[in-house]
């Protein structure tokens, strides 16, 4: 799809800057926050929530920085594209799972509170931003 | 071309990695864990003692109710190996937690807490449905409290919940943003699974096995 390239630009940045607020945050908390929000989807515990509950926050900064700069622009694309996907499928599971989770956690705990279902929908929205910028 | 490309990725993840330093530094919830007692009258064990216990909890957290069990029996298999400690961190869409930490806090201040705390917690169904919460943390104090001229004065003065206030802001100073959170030293975990986790890692021959 072509679109115009300074409407492309705009779009390209907002999801960037998107990402690297959600990363810079969770970042800035004690990375127990974060990892008691993993935990609280059931999806994933152990060991495995460790690792994913500290190396998201970076994904999500550093490829969105990537973005934002134009630097491996397919590559940082695809991996916040993954990311989106997963956060999808993890809010889904919640919301049909009936799990108690009033705060999505997407943004750490000290700027933005959005509920699943809010959380979900943006998501949605995100994930065609991303088909449209690739 | 390709190594420019490189040699600025790696710039770049570089900035990225100081950027998030340098910024850990000076933001706020990032304070350093605060060991002096700041509440003498919620803790048991002796204050030199090698694990320091600290849980901050609000009594509407139903996680925060089932680790009660579980805290005071690390406690009492370790003891005199632990320091146990508990601080509020009442949240703001919880009136009725809060209403039951000053009502904890009244108990600690004649040396009762430990009697109101474990009442308070077993009881949480109840008075989180009742219609008057206020006359149920009436009726449970009534059991444990000794001045009850003072006791009256301490859950009506707004000095009591002004004090939880205070610890509820030094509590997000070191980045406690939901309850249970517990720190065995300076070790943090957040939520029931990994506060059973941490437990269970700390005081590996006291299997942390107990269940509400």
């Amino acid at each position: 799809m072509n679109a115009p390239k300074p409407v492309y630009f705009i779009a390209r940045t907002l999801v960037a800057s998107l990402f690297i607020t959600s990363g810079f945050f969770k970042l800035m908390e004690p990375a127990q926050n974060f990892l008691a929000v993993v935990q609280s989807y059931e999806i994933l515990e152990g060991r495995s929530a460790v690792i994913f509950a500290q190396s998201l926050p970076w994904i999500e900064f550093i490829f969105g920085v990537f973005l934002l700069l134009g630097l491996w622009r397919r590559a940082a694309i695809l991996a916040l594209w993954a990311c989106n996907s997963f956060f999808i499928v993890a809010l889904f599971s919640a919301f049909f799972r009936h799990l108690p989770i009033h705060d999505c956690g997407c943004f750490g705990q000290s700027l933005f509170s959005f509920s699943p279902a809010q959380m979900l929908v943006n998501d949605i929205f995100l994930w065609l931003v991303f088909l449209w910028l690739w | 071309m390709q190594n420019g490309k490189v040699f600025l990725t790696f710039v770049v993840v570089m900035i990225c990695v100081l950027t998030v330093w340098a910024a850990r530094r000076v933001w706020p919830g990032r304070a350093k864990f605060d060991r002096a007692p700041s509440a003498a009258s919620r803790s048991q064990g002796p204050p030199s003692a090698p694990y320091r216990v600290v849980e901050y909890m609000d009594y509407e957290c139903r996680h925060c109710r089932n680790l009660a069990a579980l805290l005071l029996d690390v406690f009492e298999k370790n003891y005199p190996d632990v320091y146990l400690e508990v601080r509020f961190r009442p949240f703001k869409g919880h009136p009725r937690g809060m209403r039951a930490a000053v009502y904890a806090d009244c108990a600690a201040r004649q040396g009762r807490f430990w009697m109101l705390h474990p009442i308070l917690l077993e009881k949480q169904d109840e008075w989180l449905s009742g219609a008057d919460a206020e006359a149920l943390f009436r009726g449970y104090s009534r059991m444990v409290r000794s001045d009850e001229a003072r006791f009256d004065a301490c859950v009506e003065s707004e000095e009591t919940e002004k004090g939880i206030l205070a610890e509820k802001g030094r509590a997000e100073s070191i980045g406690v943003r939901s309850t249970p959170t517990v720190f065995v030293n300076e070790k943090m975990a957040v939520g029931e699974a990994a506060v059973r986790d941490l437990l269970a890692y700390s005081f590996p021959e006291k299997k942390a096995e107990a269940k509400p």
